[in-house]
């Protein structure tokens, strides 16, 4: 009976010392895996901090190149829109001047023609200040019946210098108008309808776009 | 008597292999951990970079789609800017060759 109870006491004694083994054995794996484990997750930490570092110091140059794309996209979009419009203006505006021109071709065809020739003469006149004057016409403007010696008077009245007008033997290229120039000299005033639209087109292009588009 | 000490004396000797064991596993793990974190090292530092590059990418494609709506946007007001002046236009074309007709003879 004693000879039992030693033996298990023994027994008991050779299970602790091996059980705390166990346990030291199983702490010290456990730990060394922890430690292990910690270490490359420091390491991981460290290697994504220092490339995200890295990568945000020249994230100044990325976010420059996002910006560059939205305005870049932004100024062919806008070009493009501008281009689109003024274009489009460009057109209606040429529209009308077209008709312009074309309307003063008809107007040299019309009953009131003679009147307008007749003071874009004495415009042309008055603006070389009077005296002796020619007046080039086209070929069919100069058959017509024009009163050169009642011009001559409005224009020796307005420039208080006596005058006289008398037709070129030249012909003018001109669907209608008239050039008007100094007997004696090459100063002259260009008064065909083609000059006259050409002189006023920055101001009437003005005009027509105030008009046109309001 | 005896049989008692060498049972513990036995026990103490396996116990000790058993320590002496698991400490070797335990350098055996520290030892691999250091071999590895060279290359864990290196491949954290390459992915994220690769994944920051995605990244970017990424935000460059959608900086794109968004402007591009964005400019597609103004391009439609534009061509409604372009009915409204072809509407104008023929509405008041017969105004405005009068105008600079008269404008330009004057």
């Amino acid at each position: 009976m004693k000879s039992e109870s030693t033996e298990t006491n023994v027994q008991r004694i050779v299970d602790r010392i091996l059980d705390d083994a166990q346990r030291e054995a199983t702490a010290l794996v456990e730990q060394a895996q922890k430690s292990a484990e910690t270490s490359l997750a420091n390491e991981s930490e460290r290697a994504r901090q220092k490339a995200l570092n890295e990568i945000r110091s020249g994230s100044e140059t990325n976010d420059d190149r996002i910006r560059a794309i939205r305005e870049t996209v932004f100024a062919e979009a806008r070009r493009k829109a501008n281009w689109m419009v003024l274009s489009e203006k460009e057109l209606a505006v040429n529209g009308v001047l077209n008709e312009v021109r074309e309307n003063l071709c008809s107007l040299a065809h019309s009953k009131k023609y003679i009147r307008t020739l007749g003071r874009l003469i004495v415009d042309g006149g008055v603006a070389l200040g009077g005296g002796k004057l020619e007046v080039a016409l086209n070929e069919i403007d100069s058959r017509l019946p024009l009163d050169l010696g009642s011009m001559a008077e409005v224009v020796a009245e307005k420039t208080q210098t006596e005058s006289e007008l008398q037709i070129s033997r030249e012909y003018v290229k001109t669907s209608g108008g008239a050039i008007i120039r100094k007997a004696e000299g090459r100063i002259l005033v260009d008064n065909t309808f083609e000059a006259i639209l050409k002189r006023s087109e920055p101001h009437v292009i003005l005009k027509i776009a105030k008009v046109l588009f309001g | 008597m005896f049989r008692i000490l060498k049972s513990i004396a036995e026990a103490e000797n396996e116990a000790k292999r058993m320590v002496e064991k698991a400490r070797a596993l335990a350098e055996d793990m520290l030892q691999k951990s250091k071999e590895q974190s060279e290359k864990i090292y290196e491949e954290t530092y390459w992915r994220t970079v690769s994944e920051e590059k995605e990244r970017f990418k990424e935000e460059e494609r959608r900086t794109l789609e968004a402007a591009n709506y964005d400019a597609r946007n103004i391009l439609r007001k534009a061509e409604e800017q372009v009915k409204e002046i072809q509407a104008k236009a023929k509405q008041n074309l017969r105004e405005a060759v009068e105008q600079a007709s008269r404008e330009s003879l004057q």
